[in-house]
């Protein structure tokens, strides 16, 4: 009987990441985001506001390598159950569930932690209130990302190398020193230039506090 | 244990000095109780200097009962709880609940009711937990609950009584009423407890579901809705010399709003009551073009100076991008297309927000509101009964005031300009269009590339076909799509027969389509044929009419003015008359360029055959005759 309580398994036994479907009621009924995203090649869904927080911290994370929303569907204790993100950070995959402060129920926690574990995979549940902490980095990872997805057929090579040479001769600068405001196609390359460096941990500002704007100070990480 | 007046004295003698008592303040005494508070204060003070009841009676014209009972209400009560004094001397003032302490009225010895009903909820078991029970039921809207009313819940009170074995011969059946007027007090003040019980509970839920910090910015929220208007108006249709009044039922108008700058960005008038993703797409698209600022035509109709919509700014407005667009979780919303458009076009978040929060999206339904403010409202929307009071009047009913088409779209038009050129409180005296150019040339906007909505127009569609040769029936190779073989001069090639390719199409205007190799590269335009070519019409459309024709077993040889014809003499059918009205829009919105535009085409195709068609029809829709429709049965 308490093996019947705790047991887990993926659907079709494979435990291959793909997107799975949100099926129409679901979308209807929870508050629901769809956006798309660099380290996962599909059109990413969420099912909550903290869903899509943690894939643009995921994003912003330069370990995380890749990520899958609702990656498995697994058969818990024979209830159907879909994890909210897969992810593999500096060689490690984890399966992680983003909660409320409703508790994650523990049967299902042991059912999923033996199941995974075998596999080579860390199951990890997150509260929605630690992602709501860094809000303002999240929301400036995703103007990053969509800065570089509207930008993806931009060569910018020459525009990153000029950067980091006058990023190495003034201490910082700020991002309006950069960017021609009054003429911003002009500038676009160099403006496109600095949110694929922040993407790549080459240069740095302050995302933590305060929203992108051309007042942000650039540094050089390296 | 309950203390006397007497008793209370003995435990606390400092009491017996009226000057030891609490004051009252009197802005707590109505005026017109001062009077009889004095007295009252004046009675017991005389009490407590040890005057004798008789003479106190007698000076302040009161019996002793009377005096007795202000000494009770002032000193008696419970010993453990503190004694009202001052404060039980306002008159006419209850202080705390009732409590009975005699045993409930019988037929044998009658002693009052007073507190009775309260009494039974006391000691009757489980009454009030029931009772609670079916208020609980109502206010949670359930569906096994009746609906209750005060009658109904006394008959609960009085089941739940007989369920307990309450005795027959006691309170409330000594009554005439049955207590039904402490029940319905009872119902009221219990129901409002409950009720609000519930909304404190609700309201604890502390769920995240908008961010709490965010950047202000032009296109970092835009929020999309549609309203719909009462177009109880009559609508002239406009046909060169003489127009057609049709009486439409209700459409929607689906309009695109900034968050941050309050600006209406774009409308849509969809001549149904239910917006498809299409109508939701067009308008996501006309914010994405640049216009110029309309002139408006119809008398007494002005438009503030200076651009209308922001799209009327300049051309690197409009190469803003959407950030996130938030939207209610209707149907036509959830389609793929939408989300498609959003986060592949414009890599924007797409949000669908929770049910039943429409406050979520308090900008675009302030609009909406602006917008119904300005519709006409008219009588009888409370039913349809024939002596309902504030029915339309049969004048009225049958000269309802009139409107063409156009100047609809150009009331809407300017409703929506003005509302961008007004200063509200919140926008700190600037206008939602000034606001809007100032966040463009001062905050980190998105661009996305020039020739961007060009190339990826939403309502550009692409689809899989196969290219078919009924060699047998000695027909042209040709394209089958949407019910209709389209055929065309490229498509004469033995490489292609069989072969699937790709077919690029307007949603709205499927007269031809550039036919694509898989590889994407162009093969050549094919066309509908002759009796689909006479008007623009969208997919949409040519659904209708084969699935009308099917269900009515109709052939129609001139489908698309024999369909328009039928929707509008569909008796006393305003959906049919709106139909009418979407079709004539369709129809008649590409005379001016569309129409030449193709003309011009297909004088360099060789489909000589639709040249002619076209050249032979006129843009006027033909009278309507019963030949036009040919009845298989």
């Amino acid at each position: 009987m308490s093996q019947l309580t705790t047991s887990a398994r993926a659907e079709g036994g494979v435990l291959q990441p793909r997107q799975q479907q949100t099926p129409l009621s679901l979308k209807r009924s929870t508050n629901y985001f769809a956006q798309r995203m660099i380290k996962c090649s599909e059109r990413c869904r969420f099912h909550s506001l903290a869903e899509l927080y943690y894939a643009a911290l995921l994003e912003g994370n330069p370990l995380v390598e890749y990520f899958c929303p609702q990656p498995f569907l697994f058969y818990v204790n024979g209830e159907r159950y879909i994890p909210d993100v897969y992810v593999v950070k500096n060689g490690r995959r984890l399966v992680i569930e983003i909660r409320s402060k409703k508790r994650f129920s523990e049967h299902k926690r042991t059912a999923l932690d033996s199941y995974l574990s075998l596999r080579n995979i860390q199951f990890d549940v997150i509260s929605n209130d630690s992602i709501y902490e860094q809000e303002i980095t999240a929301q400036n990872w995703l103007t990053i990302l969509r800065h570089m997805l509207s930008g993806q057929d931009i060569d910018t090579d020459g525009a990153e190398t000029e950067l980091i040479e006058a990023l190495q001769l003034a201490p910082s600068m700020a991002f309006g020193d950069i960017v021609d405001v009054g003429h911003r196609q002009a500038t676009e390359r160099n403006e496109l230039a600095v949110y694929r460096l922040f993407y790549q941990g080459i240069v740095e500002t302050n995302l933590e506090t305060s929203f992108l704007s051309y007042d942000s100070e650039l540094v050089l990480c390296i | 244990m309950y203390l006397s007046p007497k008793d209370r004295l003995l435990l606390n003698p400092s009491l017996r000095d009226f000057s030891n008592w609490p004051d009252v303040p009197m802005d707590l005494i109505p005026k017109d109780k001062r009077k009889k508070f004095d007295r009252n204060k004046r009675i017991v003070s005389a009490v407590l200097g040890g005057k004798k009841y008789r003479v106190i009676a007698k000076s302040y014209g009161v019996s002793k009962g009377r005096i007795s009972t202000l000494l009770h209400k002032a000193l008696g009560g419970n010993e453990e709880a503190s004694p009202l004094l001052t404060y039980a001397l306002i008159p006419y003032k209850r202080h705390g609940v009732s409590k009975r302490r005699k045993p409930l009225s019988s037929l044998t010895k009658v002693s009052g009711s007073k507190a009775a009903f309260l009494y039974l909820l006391d000691h009757v078991e489980d009454l009030r937990k029931k009772l609670d029970e079916v208020i609980k039921k109502d206010i949670e809207d359930d569906p096994s609950a009746p609906n209750l009313t005060p009658q109904l819940f006394h008959g609960f009170f009085l089941l739940f009584l007989e369920e307990a074995g309450h005795p027959k011969n006691s309170y409330p059946y000594t009554e005439d009423s049955q207590a039904y007027e402490s029940a319905r007090l009872y119902y009221h003040k219990r129901r409002k407890a409950l009720e609000l019980k519930r909304i404190e509970k609700k309201s604890a839920i502390s769920r995240i579901t908008e961010p709490k910090q965010k950047p202000f910015c032009f296109g970092r929220e835009l929020q999309l809705d549609e309203h719909t208007w009462n177009g109880e108006s009559c609508i002239y249709l406009d046909f060169d010399d003489h127009y057609i009044p049709i009486r439409l039922s209700r459409f929607s108008v689906v309009v695109l709003s900034d968050v941050d700058t309050t600006v209406a960005l774009s409308f849509f008038i969809a001549l149904t009551v239910h917006p498809s993703q299409f109508d939701i797409l067009q308008t996501l698209e006309s914010a994405t073009l640049f216009t110029s600022v309309a002139e408006l035509q119809t008398p007494g109709l002005h438009l503030p100076p200076g651009p209308a919509f922001p799209n009327n700014i300049n051309e690197e407005i409009v190469r803003v991008a959407i950030e996130s667009l938030s939207l209610d979780n209707a149907l036509a919303h959830c389609a793929d297309t939408i989300e498609e458009y959003v986060c592949d076009t414009h890599y924007g978040t797409l949000r669908l927000g929770l049910p039943g929060v429409p406050l979520a999206r308090r900008v675009v339904e302030g609009i909406n509101r602006h917008l119904s403010r300005a519709a006409r409202t008219h009588k009888s929307t409370t039913g349809n009964n024939v002596t309902d009071p504030i029915k339309e009047s049969n004048k009225n009913r049958k000269r309802p005031p009139y409107v063409t088409l156009f100047n609809l779209e150009e009331i809407a038009y300017a409703i929506l300009a003005r509302h961008n050129h007004h200063q509200p409180k919140n926008l700190f005296g600037s206008t939602p269009l000034q606001l809007c150019e100032h966040s463009f040339q001062n905050h980190l906007n998105r661009l996305l590339p020039r020739d961007h909505f060009k190339r990826r127009s939403p309502l550009i569609l692409r689809k899989q076909v196969t290219v078919k040769w009924l060699r047998d029936e000695r027909r042209f190779p040709h394209i089958h799509f949407y019910h209709c073989k389209y055929q065309g001069e490229g498509l004469n090639k033995e490489e292609l027969i069989n072969k699937e390719v790709i077919v690029e199409y307007d949603y709205r205007d499927i007269r031809k389509l550039d036919v694509h190799t898989l590889a994407n590269q162009y093969i050549c335009t094919v066309y509908a044929p002759q009796s689909w070519q006479r008007f623009a019409h969208g997919v949409k459309t040519r659904q209708y009419i084969y699935k009308y024709t099917r269900k009515y077993n109709m052939t129609l040889t001139n489908p698309l003015v024999e369909f328009f014809w039928i929707q509008l003499n569909r008796p006393k059918s305003a959906k049919g008359a709106l139909e009418a009205v979407r079709l004539y829009r369709e129809y008649t919105k590409d005379i001016e360029q569309g129409i030449p535009a193709l003309q011009t085409a297909l004088d360099n195709s060789p489909v000589q055959s639709i040249n002619k068609s076209i050249k032979k029809s006129s843009f006027n829709i033909p009278d309507w005759s019963t030949e036009i429709v040919h009845d298989k049965n």
